[in-house]
């Protein structure tokens, strides 16, 4: 009784102090509506040039969803809010999709101004709740190519920044086993590959590889690669979608989805948690990769939050291509990435007025279009910008790989249409082709049961 | 008449000083969310628009087709019985342990009910890194075959290890409610059975037991609500793996809603999902109440 007592109080404390959140953020809002009908003649005029326009008085809201640049992105928020005279909060979800967060936000009739979110959360929504960034200045240097656009062919996101998968390498540990200078370019195919992977274990590499468990990484990582490298185009990617839902694919049959499972089979047969590959630990593989016990690990330039934890300050590190052989569909398939911008910022129209999403478009410009804030994006987030005038270079191993690519147009763009529940579904299938409980045959076809399954 | 309509007031005006905030916060964290709940579910809302289509029956057409469903409700069921009794002998058996004659009684009953003061998530990733790391370890070291794969990594054992952490984390919390009930009764009648010549089990079956029937109704309620509604070990232990094989209904329905985006159809399993624990609780409850007897 006691519990549910304390139980209660606590709700009624939370409740409470939603309640007063809420209250606090309408007055805002009301406040700076009745600005909006004074100042409004100005409009969201462009500005480019270095003086920024005055905000001052206006209050704006950011949903921050990547937690590692949390402070920075504080910080960042702070800077042009001297320059404007705007007050930019930042808040950051740890835990939880940003999918879900939206969800609650819209909800609760209190979005916030700019939305940072995955490209499918832009994508579902944008239409009906997204400012129109077409005539945006930065739209032009890469924000069209990689921001989403909606149905209606008007632009919707900001991309934030390029995030690209592929194998992780250690460069300093196959040469220290090989005992000679290794070029990750030499390897050009699936049979090189596997070669590679034979000299190392000959030289004294147990087991060269480690394979992530996790099913957002197996399908929507791995997988994925399958749809995103069928011809290389999003046109391509759609079309193998469509035809999966109607049920006229088989997979078995198709080359891409042959040579990825191939090389799967590889980093299955050379994985250093070969012996129990579902209890395999990110932290341990990062760790693994990072001190040289293993030379390849798939996974993304995100990794080197976790890998900087343990990496050595002389140790070189990169992203190549997954291997493969069949490159007839695609003969790009080993010198190309697949990536994207995978965190888009859209700006709320709904619950924002005119002059907060004026101020919200301005710190957008602020970040893409000028020194300050490109130093935001490049060296105080480490990101990856996605931009064309931003020259500066990535602050890690990792995204300057990543960069090299995005630089000579070599990545292989994503969909934002994914189901919802692709990586989690399909993840289930491929952890039991990991835990060799069915067979190739087997697997393909429940992906496809699962893609004919999808309702509408 | 006048003073009919006073205490008329009266009775109002009281009623809110003493239940009013309770009421109102019942109604509005409880009641509101729940109706407007069974409102979702008959639309085809998908957890962001602000247009919610209204679609009728067709939540519920969609969930009794929805075989994944009712196959993680099975299992979901399966995990209940299996819990709910284990959970409920152990913490019997650790309540007659430390209200017998074993020394160092406090420290024994504070130690079994710890693992009921750390939430769910955090226990289960200590139980992961348990199953993952420590047992495999000394399977290693030991070269015990049976101990050298991870139990999560089977979909058997990972059920089984989903079983023995909720055993771990509710029996203490039981064997709680069990001690009040055995101390609960009077001495005079455990004195007056063994004059009357009974042993020291037939008191505890003849007497004790019965006499404590209300302690059962309570842990079996407790437990069985809690179980159906299992969702933070399930994530954080398993995270419903190996390859979905140990999705329980609570996060069936969660990722139904949000991650598929089909929030009508997640509401609607949400509801069933609430039907078929009341129903159970409830009824186990009656049936329990009646057996009830008083000293």
């Amino acid at each position: 009784m006691k519990r549910k007592v304390v139980a209660a109080i606590l709700t009624m404390a939370m409740a409470g102090s939603l309640l007063a959140g809420c209250g606090s953020s309408s007055s805002d809002d009301s406040s700076s509506k009745n600005e909006t009908t004074t100042t409004d003649e100005s409009g969201s005029s462009d500005s480019t040039a270095s003086a920024r326009e005055d905000f001052s008085g206006v209050s704006i809201t950011m949903l921050n969803t990547k937690s590692e640049i949390e402070s920075q992105l504080e910080a960042a928020a702070e800077q042009w809010g001297e320059l404007t005279g705007a007050k930019l909060e930042v808040y950051t979800i740890g835990s939880g999709t940003p999918s879900q967060e939206v969800s609650a936000r819209y909800a609760a009739k209190n979005a916030p101004t700019l939305i940072m979110c995955d490209p499918q959360d832009v994508a579902s929504i944008c239409e009906e709740k997204g400012v129109d960034l077409s005539d945006e200045s930065w739209a032009a240097n890469g924000g069209t190519q990689y921001g989403i656009t909606g149905n209606d062919g008007k632009l919707y996101s900001f991309p934030f920044c390029i995030e690209g998968r592929g194998m992780i390498y250690n460069k300093t540990a196959i040469e220290d086993t090989l005992g000679e200078d290794w070029d990750p370019t030499s390897v050009t195919n699936m049979d090189d590959f596997e070669a590679l992977l034979k000299k190392l274990v000959d030289n004294g590499m147990e087991s060269p590889v480690a394979l992530n468990q996790e099913d957002w990484s197996n399908a929507g990582h791995y997988f994925t690669q399958v749809y995103e490298e069928q011809d290389g185009t999003l046109t391509g990617t759609e079309k193998i979608m469509e035809d999966l839902r109607n049920g006229s694919v088989d997979l078995m049959s198709n080359e891409r989805f042959t040579s990825l499972m191939d090389t799967y089979d590889l980093l299955m047969e050379y994985n250093i948690n070969k012996a129990d590959p579902l209890a395999a630990d990110y932290d341990e593989n990062a760790a693994d990769l990072a001190e040289g016990d293993v030379a390849f690990w798939f996974n993304g330039n995100w990794a080197w939050a976790e890998i900087s934890d343990y990496i050595e300050d002389d140790t070189e590190i990169g992203i190549m291509p997954v291997p493969q052989n069949g490159t007839e569909g695609n003969a790009n398939v080993n010198d190309y990435i697949c990536g994207g911008a995978t965190k888009q910022v859209m700006i709320d129209k709904e619950c924002n007025d005119e002059k907060q999403q004026a101020a919200a478009k301005d710190f957008l410009d602020w970040l893409a279009n000028t020194a300050e804030g490109n130093k935001v994006l490049v060296d105080d987030c480490s990101l990856v910008p996605a931009f064309s005038n931003i020259t500066e270079e990535a602050t890690n191993m990792l995204g300057q790989s990543i960069q090299r690519y995005t630089v000579e147009g070599k990545l292989f763009d994503q969909p934002s249409n994914y189901p919802g529940d692709h990586w989690s579904e399909v993840g289930a299938i491929m952890q039991k082709y990991l835990d060799k409980q069915i067979d190739r045959a087997e697997f393909a076809k429940e992906v496809q049961d699962y893609w004919t399954n999808l309702s509408e | 008449m006048n003073s009919k309509k006073e205490s008329l007031w009266s009775k109002v005006s009281t009623f809110l000083v003493f239940a009013g905030p309770a009421t109102f916060a019942f109604l509005a964290v409880v009641i509101v969310p729940f109706l407007y709940g069974v409102y979702l579910t008959f639309t085809s809302w998908d957890g962001v628009s602000s247009n919610k289509p209204f679609v009728g029956l067709k939540n519920y057409a969609a969930v009794v087709a929805d075989s994944s469903f009712w196959q993680s409700l099975g299992l979901t069921l399966l995990y209940v019985v299996v819990s709910v009794i284990l959970v409920n002998v152990i913490g019997f058996l650790l309540a007659l342990l430390v209200t017998g004659k074993i020394k160092g009684k406090n420290f024994f009953r504070a130690g079994f009910f710890t693992p009921n003061l750390i939430g769910g998530i955090i226990l289960g990733y200590i139980w992961q890194f348990v199953f993952n790391k420590v047992i495999v370890y000394f399977g290693d070291a030991l070269n015990v075959t049976v101990l050298q794969k991870s139990m999560l990594s089977g979909s058997a054992s990972a059920f089984a290890a989903l079983v023995l952490v909720t055993i771990w984390q509710f029996s203490g919390y039981m064997m709680l409610i069990y001690i009040a009930g055995l101390t609960g009764v009077s001495e005079d009648l455990k004195e007056a059975a063994k004059i009357d010549g009974c042993n020291e089990s037939q008191t505890t079956r003849y007497i004790v037991l019965p006499l404590m029937r209300a302690s059962f109704t309570i842990c079996m309620f407790l437990t069985i609500t809690r179980c159906f509604m299992i969702y933070d070990v399930n994530l954080s232990l398993t995270e419903g793996g190996p390859y979905g094989s140990t999705v329980m209904a609570a996060m069936y329905v969660y990722q139904k809603a949000f991650s598929a985006k089909q929030y009508g159809v997640g509401q609607t399993e949400a509801i069933i999902l609430f039907i078929f624990t009341a129903i159970i609780a409830v009824s186990q409850t009656i049936i329990n109440k009646r057996k009830e007897v008083e000293a």
